[in-house]
Parts: C-alpha cells; structure tokens; sequence
C-alpha cells in the first residue's frame, strides 16, 4: 500500500507537470516540448496502472481496488496541499529531472 | 433553467445540492463517526469489562440466555465477539412476523458471557444509535426515514453527477487549490476534494441508495413474491441458495442441540475464531435450523455459510461466499459501503474520505451564499429571508451539528445512571442542543453567531476527555499507558477535533474586526468566505 502510494505520487507528479501552472509554480517560465508532454504521459499513466496492477497482484481484485482507490486519494491529497502551501518539498523528493530550459527554482 | 448543457447542469448541481445539503450533513457526519461505532461502543459504557471469553463460553451463556427469555421466539441471532464490529456479545430474538405484513417484534441484549446475565452497563444508544441515524434518522419510523434518506440520496447522486459535468476544468484544476481567494478558494477546496474523493463519493452514494432498492422499489419484489417480511425473506434465501432454509416450522417439539457441539467442526473448517454470527430459525421445533457465518475477510458482504439442522447437529448445507452475479455485485457494493472487512489503517482512510464528504457538503453549502452575499448585502431592505435562513441553517448545522454531537457524548457521562429512560436522554439532549444552535443565528449577526459556535463546538469536545478522566476510571493518561486504543482513539481524536474548531473560530474572528489595516488583508484557508 506505502509502495503503491508512492508509485501514484510519482505518475501524478508527472501528470501535474504537463500543465503549466504547476510546472511554472517550481520552475517559472519553463517550457515544455511535445517530446516533454509526451514522456511525462507515458510516465505517469504508467505508474497509475502498475500501482493498480500491483495492489491487484498483492490483494486480490476486491482489497487491491478499495486500496487503489484510497492510494489515490492520499496521493492526490498530499500533492495538493504541496503546491498550495509548499512546492518546495516536491522537489525534496527528487522523483524527476529538472527541465533543461527551466530557470532557477523558486 | 438556463441554456446550454453545462449551465443547466449548474443549475441541477446547485440546487439539488441546496435542498438536501443539511440532512446529508447530517447523513455524512454520523455515518461517518459510525466508521468507529464499535470503539464509541466501548468509550459510551466505560464500566464494562473487555471480552475475552471463549467462543464456547459466549455461546452457552447465549444459548441458556434466550432459551429462558424467548423459547417461542421464531428465531434468535448470536453475534460473537470475534470481530471488531462486535465489541460486547449480543443476542437477538425475533417473533414471527405478521402474516404478509412487516417483520416481527426484535429484542436486543448485550450479554456477559461469564456470568451469563446481561451486561452490566449504563443504558445508553452507544456508537451503534449514532450510526443508525445517518440511515433511520430519528424520531420516525423506518417507513418514514427510509423513503426521506433514499429521496436525499437521490439527489446527492444527481448533485454528484451535474457536478462533474459542471466542472469545466476536472483535469486542469486537478490538483489545484488556491488558498486566500475568497470565493475562488472556497470553489477550490469543494471541488479538489470532490474530485481526489470522487470514488469513494460516488460508492458511497450509490450503495446507500442500494441498501433501500427494496423499499424504494418494493412493488417488484412484491409482484413476484408478494409483499410482507416473510416473503422478503424467502426470496432472499432463494437468492443466496439457501433451500434448506426455506421451510416452515413443523409444530411439533423436539429439544435444539447444544450449540456448542458445532464449534468443533467450524474450527476444524475455518480456524479457530472465524465465525460471526450464529443463527437459529424456529428453536425449539423438530425442523430447527441453525445458520452459522463466518466473519468477512473482503468488500463482499456475503459470507460462507455452513447450515446445520437444529435437532440432530448434522451439516445439511454449505454455502460459499459468493454466488449468482447480481447477488455478489449487491453484496460487494454494501460491503463497501460498511467497511467491516477493513483494518485500522483503511479504515481512518475510509473515516478520513467521508470527512472529506462532510466538507465538501458543508463548502458547497457556504459557496451558495458567498456568491450571493455581495448583491444580497447591498440589497435595500437586507438580505431576503431565503437567504437568511440558508445562512443560518449553515451555522446551525455546520457548526452546531458538531455540538450537538459532543452533547450526545457528554449526557453518556453526566446523566445520572439511574433516570428512566436514559438511552432516550442522550439522544434527547443532543437534538435539544441541535435545535439551539439552528436558532442561535436567529438572535446573532451571522459572521459572530459563527465564531460563537465554533468557539463552544472547540470547547466542548475539548471538555469531553476532561469529563471522561474525572468521571470514570479510563481518562486518558490511564488509557494510553494501557493500551487501551478505544479509549485513548476517542479522547485523542476529541482534541484534535477541539484543536481544528479553535483554529477555525480564531481565524474567523480576526477576519471579522480587524485591529490594524494589516489584519483585513486577505488571509487563507477557511476564514475568508464565512465571515466575509
């Protein structure tokens, strides 16, 4: 369950970072090419599904999707409570690569 | 009704939201709390003692208990304590029911196994009433209520649904919320966490309106089965597969088995201490039947199920857990929807998701009138009494439903144990002070009625704990140096509980005189709509 959570952080971390306002909220005025867009897609789509694949695997389809579900929840929660009151800590946990065209961090 | 798809869909979204949103405050806080209902069990009779006696011990005492209190009952339920829904023993005994009418007379007890007689506590409705309301509400019968709850349900599933397609940006605002903005932050806050709980919103919607299919579409089952509690209940038996239970009594004597002589074969089936709860149908007659269920491990409800006949003791059938699609698909939504297969940790996530619920409920019902303050404020002759009286049902039940409850906690502990009626009591005080805090705004400006009200809400879950270490022999420090979680889970969690409303009443106030010109600047988090 700790493991899965930390799975869907990650892919929602990639996820948020497609949209501007959370990726100029750590690195103002970045810019994101397609190549960019897509890769953070592919990453974070992918750690959604391995996170339910996992749980699934884990703890049968009944327990492994009420836990997925709940992953997700918390997951999602702590993420927006970061870039609300502090984005710093989303890059304490160095999940990701820092654009290359970004500037400094805020 | 406004044009366009989207719009109407606001419209749908804010009004069904508006003519239900108090009751299903309501609906969410106890249901909520009823996550821990077996805890609150425990903390509301503080004197009894922790059960720890054998299966065997629990069923004799039962067994002897309700042969000597109801022997022509038509059939008695046991439920052990070995689940945690399930903290005291409890017995169950039901007359026939009403022929093609409404199920017969239950009675109740919580036994002590050791000494057999009835557990020696003080009368109280428990965690068990507090959870009962957010389905049977109170002071009406089941016919009543169920219809109430199932209509209310209803329109928090329409609510749910025109939400989502009224929230234009469900991908883009995914995970933003803007604190310090006024009504944007209050837009943010319900529709963050609508969308990061959607699933559990949802479930929990839809299984709720799932345990009333059989009221609010009674006529289907009555057209096939007829109508009545007896025919409800053999079409359940023929849903689950039950054959051997669709039989009449015989009328003629003959004396139950031991209940006893079952455990042997149930532990050697199971394991030891898996079995929930044990059922009899017509004890006492030669086609005696008893249904034994083992304890959920799963979302599914329905569990295995060994049938014994009541006279001999031989296993006449075995039932898996699951069986025809639809029924599994039932049982699965209000497993979900109990939570009674989870342990200690899903379950604060499963309590911390409907608080989530009672938030979003209680930000829509506020973001109603923060758009409106503006132009009703400036209105000439103030604000219409429509509009007043949504802001006071918001103080009344956002605040007051929080107090109300503390209530129901404190007249557990400060009643006198004696007084007839004392159960009722409780649940008396609690709507007594309930329907106070509607009126309060009445007498109050609303921005001060709301900081009185949460300002007494802090200090009466903060006094609970206080009464609780100066009242019985569990306080706090007692508790946490023994382990005992119910007891220390309760007090902790009621000041944690003080410790939010404190924070939310001091906010408000500051927002609401500002001492110097710093002070009025916008400041963040819950204050700024409220008091506005």
């Amino acid at each position: 369950m700790l493991l899965a959570t930390l799975i869907i952080y990650g892919g929602f971390v990639a996820l948020a970072l497609k949209k501007n306002r959370h990726l100029h909220t750590l690195w103002p005025g970045a810019e994101l090419s397609n190549d960019d867009h897509q890769a953070l897609s592919f990453v974070g789509w992918t750690a959604l599904t391995l996170a339910a694949a996992y749980l699934i695997e884990q703890r049968g389809v009944g327990m492994g999707l009420v836990e997925y579900c709940a992953a997700l929840s918390v997951a999602g929660l702590i993420l927006v409570l970061q870039f609300s009151y502090n984005p710093r800590t989303i890059l304490a946990l160095g999940l990701f690569i820092k654009p290359t065209n970004s500037q400094s961090a805020p | 009704m406004k044009n366009g798809f989207r719009q109407s869909m606001a419209w749908l979204h804010t009004w069904t939201g508006l003519v239900v949103g108090w009751v299903l405050f309501f609906v969410f806080a106890t249901g909520n709390l009823g996550r821990f209902d077996g805890e609150i069990d425990q903390w509301m009779k503080p004197e009894a003692p922790a059960q720890t006696a054998s299966v065997e011990q629990q069923l004799s005492a039962a067994q002897l208990r309700l042969q000597a209190r109801a022997p022509d009952a038509e059939r008695w339920t046991v439920y052990l304590t070995t689940n945690r829904d399930t903290p005291h023993l409890r017995i169950r005994s039901e007359e026939p029911p009403v022929k093609g009418g409404p199920r017969g007379k239950r009675t109740e007890e919580y036994l002590d196994p050791v000494s057999g007689g009835p557990l020696e506590a003080r009368a109280t409705g428990g965690g068990q009433l507090l959870y009962k309301m957010h389905y049977a509400l109170h002071y009406m019968p089941r016919s009543v209520s169920d219809w109430l709850i199932g209509i209310c349900s209803m329109f928090m599933l329409v609510a749910i649904i025109s939400g989502v397609i009224t929230h234009k940006k469900i991908f883009a605002d995914f995970f933003t919320f803007r604190p310090g903005k006024g009504q944007r932050s209050w837009l943010d806050l319900h529709a963050v966490l609508a969308v990061l709980t959607l699933p559990f919103f949802l479930m929990i919607t839809y299984s709720g309106l799932v345990f009333l299919v059989f009221t609010l579409f009674s006529s289907i089952l009555g057209s096939n089965y007829g109508l009545g509690e007896k025919h409800r209940r053999d079409f359940n038996n023929e849903l689950a597969g039950r054959e051997e239970l669709l039989i009449e009594s015989a009328g003629i004597a003959a004396p139950l088995i031991d209940l006893n002589n079952l455990v042997a074969v149930l532990d050697e089936r199971w394991g030891k201490n898996q079995v929930s709860t044990v059922e009899v149908l017509y004890p006492g007659d030669a086609n005696a039947r008893v249904r034994v269920s083992r304890n959920m491990d799963s979302p599914l409800r329905s569990t295995e199920e060994l049938i014994f006949s009541g006279t001999t003791g031989e296993l006449l059938a075995e039932q898996p857990a699951s069986g025809v699609a639809s029924r599994n698909i039932y049982e699965t939504l209000l497993g979900l929807h109990e939570s009674l297969f989870v342990g200690w940790w899903l379950r604060w996530l499963y309590f911390l998701s409907g608080l989530a619920g009672a938030i979003i409920i209680a930000s829509g019902l506020i973001l109603w009138a923060v758009k409106r303050r503006p132009k009703q404020s400036k209105q000439k002759g103030g604000p219409d009494f429509g509009f007043r009286l949504v802001e006071g049902l918001n103080v009344g039940t956002i605040a007051g439903l929080p107090i109300a409850i503390a209530a129901y906690f404190l007249a557990n502990r400060l009643l006198p144990l004696d007084i007839p009626g004392r159960a009722d009591w409780e649940a008396n005080a609690m709507f007594i002070v309930w329907m106070l805090a509607l009126l309060h705004p009445v007498v109050r400006p609303i921005a001060r009625a709301w900081v009185e009200q949460w300002t007494l809400a802090a200090v009466v879950f903060l006094s609970l704990p206080l009464v609780n270490a100066l009242t019985t022999e569990r306080g706090l420090n007692q508790s946490l140096a023994a382990g005992d979680w119910a007891f220390a889970g309760f007090d902790l969690t009621c000041l944690a509980a003080a410790g939010v409303f404190a924070a939310i009443a001091f906010r408000l106030h500051h927002r609401e005189r500002p001492v110097t010109a710093s002070a009025s600047t916008p400041i963040p988090g819950l204050a700024r709509g409220a008091s506005a």
